[in-house]
């Protein structure tokens, strides 16, 4: 195993609020890991600076030793919590797209996925359900080799058989050499497949532990435990 | 990379693009068969016909002015979406530099201003060639050309081909410069935390004072050839207006350029 991200004393600030305060955590290869808080606790602003698409306030984030940039783009999937794919386009365009620029992108892998779906190549992307274009938006960001996936709220707003497809698409997906992260507050529906956890309260971490060493210590679900961490 | 870069950048807005310009095309021959009639009494005993081809005129006129608008606000709106909005999610985390994926955006921007900019003068050069019965390149270059260099060598003694050359230079760093105005002020506006359209529209406003204050500067120090133009020098006046606004766009232009790197490398935040 080795270290994927190492995460040190990571601040960002929005004017005079701290979305983030002096985080720090490491992530090893291997790992299905759940980042996991309320709403505003921070999540996606991390997963906005392992991706590049927010600049740090202080600290130090670094990919596989490097800073983040091109290079960390290139082993990173990333799936965010929204539409980002053009509407106008058909689903061919965009694996070509994806095709083009990512490497490890295996056409193949999400031609079958699409398939299986019976998502046609030839449909835009604007013609379909919200359902459809989430699941095709994943079928993207998990037919890539990528080393780390990092999964923004993958679940959120869709019904429970999706919920099903979408772990399932996960899980069947990934190369266990690869780690993923992934943010959530559904935490009943994806328990199953975590082996560690984040938990991130005001910007802050305040457990982060294997999902095993927390049954034995607390005697009790992560549902239950993030149920009592974050009672209102 | 920037190969691919700049294929999909044309593909992504050449539909519309095309769309514009034969629309462009099909005002541009309405227009130019309009003309014709008028100009030949066609229509001078038909009411309707006159009011027809009066119209066409009108609506060509409309349309050429339109139609470029239309593609600049494409443009301008495309860059936003595929930046800063939710299609930069896709834009930012691709595996280039930011750098690469800015300058690519703004130079397919330019290159389809520039071909839109050069479709309108050739449009209007068809319909007086057209409109005209064929006379319009015959007196063109029979007179008026001979008349404007004439002109311009007597007025400011520089060759007519330099004076028009030189406009033309200016008109198309012009097109960059605007670009690069818009996208300045994107750049700026979402730093901030909401309401990231008031501040990109605040930002270029104050961009555009300064730009008139270094203007205004300039025009003072340059007080000398304009005393120059008085008193009966006009050579001199012409050349210190015509390389001033040169260097004047030229450092705005590696400002602004300057500003929307820094800002995409270093302080993006995408919302």
């Amino acid at each position: 195993m080795s270290t994927l991200v190492t995460c040190k004393e990571l601040t960002k600030s929005y004017g005079k609020n701290t979305a983030l305060n002096r985080v720090s955590f490491e992530i090893e290869s291997g790992h299905i890991i759940g980042l996991l808080g309320p709403n505003g606790s921070g999540k996606t602003t991390l997963i906005k600076l392992l991706n590049g698409l927010l600049t740090p306030t202080s600290g130090e984030l670094y990919v596989k030793k490097l800073p983040v940039g091109i290079e960390s783009k290139k082993i990173i999937s990333y799936l965010p919590d929204q539409t980002y794919l053009n509407m106008n386009s058909t689903v061919q365009e965009v694996l070509d797209y994806f095709g083009a620029f990512y490497a490890d992108f295996d056409k193949n892998r999400a031609l079958e996925m699409l398939n299986s779906l019976q998502i046609s190549p030839k449909d835009r992307l604007k013609s379909m359900s919200k359902g459809t274009k989430e699941k095709v938006q994943l079928i993207l960001v998990m037919s890539r080799r990528a080393e780390l996936y990092v999964l923004d709220e993958p679940i959120a707003g869709v019904d429970p058989a999706a919920r099903d497809y979408i772990l399932q698409t996960i899980l069947t997906n990934y190369d266990p050499e690869a780690s993923i992260l992934l943010s959530t507050h559904l935490i009943s529906d994806i328990e199953t497949i975590l082996d560690q956890v984040i938990f991130l309260k005001d910007g802050e971490i305040c457990l982060q532990a294997s999902v095993d060493d927390i049954r034995m210590q607390h005697q009790k679900s992560i549902d239950a435990l993030f149920r009592e961490v974050f009672k209102c | 990379m920037l190969g691919k870069l700049f294929k999909y950048e044309f593909r992504h807005t050449a539909k519309t693009m095309f769309l514009t310009y034969a629309a462009l095309g099909l005002f541009t021959l309405m227009a130019s068969a309009a003309l014709y009639r008028m100009n030949r009494g066609l229509d001078s005993d038909k009411t309707f016909f006159t009011v027809l081809s009066t119209t066409m005129l009108i609506l060509y006129i409309i349309a050429i002015i339109a139609i470029y608008c239309v593609d600049f606000i494409y443009l301008i709106y495309q860059y936003y979406k595929t930046m800063y909005s939710a299609q930069g999610y896709l834009t930012h985390t691709l595996p280039v530099s930011p750098t690469a994926v800015f300058s690519v955006k703004i130079l397919a921007m330019f290159v389809w201003m520039f071909f839109s900019s050069m479709l309108s003068v050739l449009s209007v050069l068809i319909l007086l060639q057209i409109g005209s019965g064929g006379e319009f390149s015959h007196v063109f270059s029979d007179i008026v050309w001979s008349s404007f260099t004439q002109g311009v060598n007597d007025i400011f003694g520089i060759s007519g081909f330099y004076f028009l050359f030189s406009c033309a230079v200016e008109a198309i760093l012009g097109i960059l410069l605007y670009i690069l105005w818009i996208a300045a002020s994107m750049a700026v506006g979402q730093l901030a935390q909401k309401n990231r359209t008031v501040y990109s529209i605040l930002a270029g406003l104050a961009f555009y004072m300064i730009s008139q204050i270094v203007n205004t500067i300039f025009l003072a120090v340059s007080g000398y050839s304009l005393s120059a133009l008085l008193d009966g020098d006009a050579a001199s006046f012409m050349k210190t207006i015509l390389n001033g606004n040169l260097i004047i766009t030229a450092v705005s232009l590696v400002m602004l350029c300057g500003i929307c790197i820094y800002i995409n490398n270093r302080k993006l935040n995408l919302e």
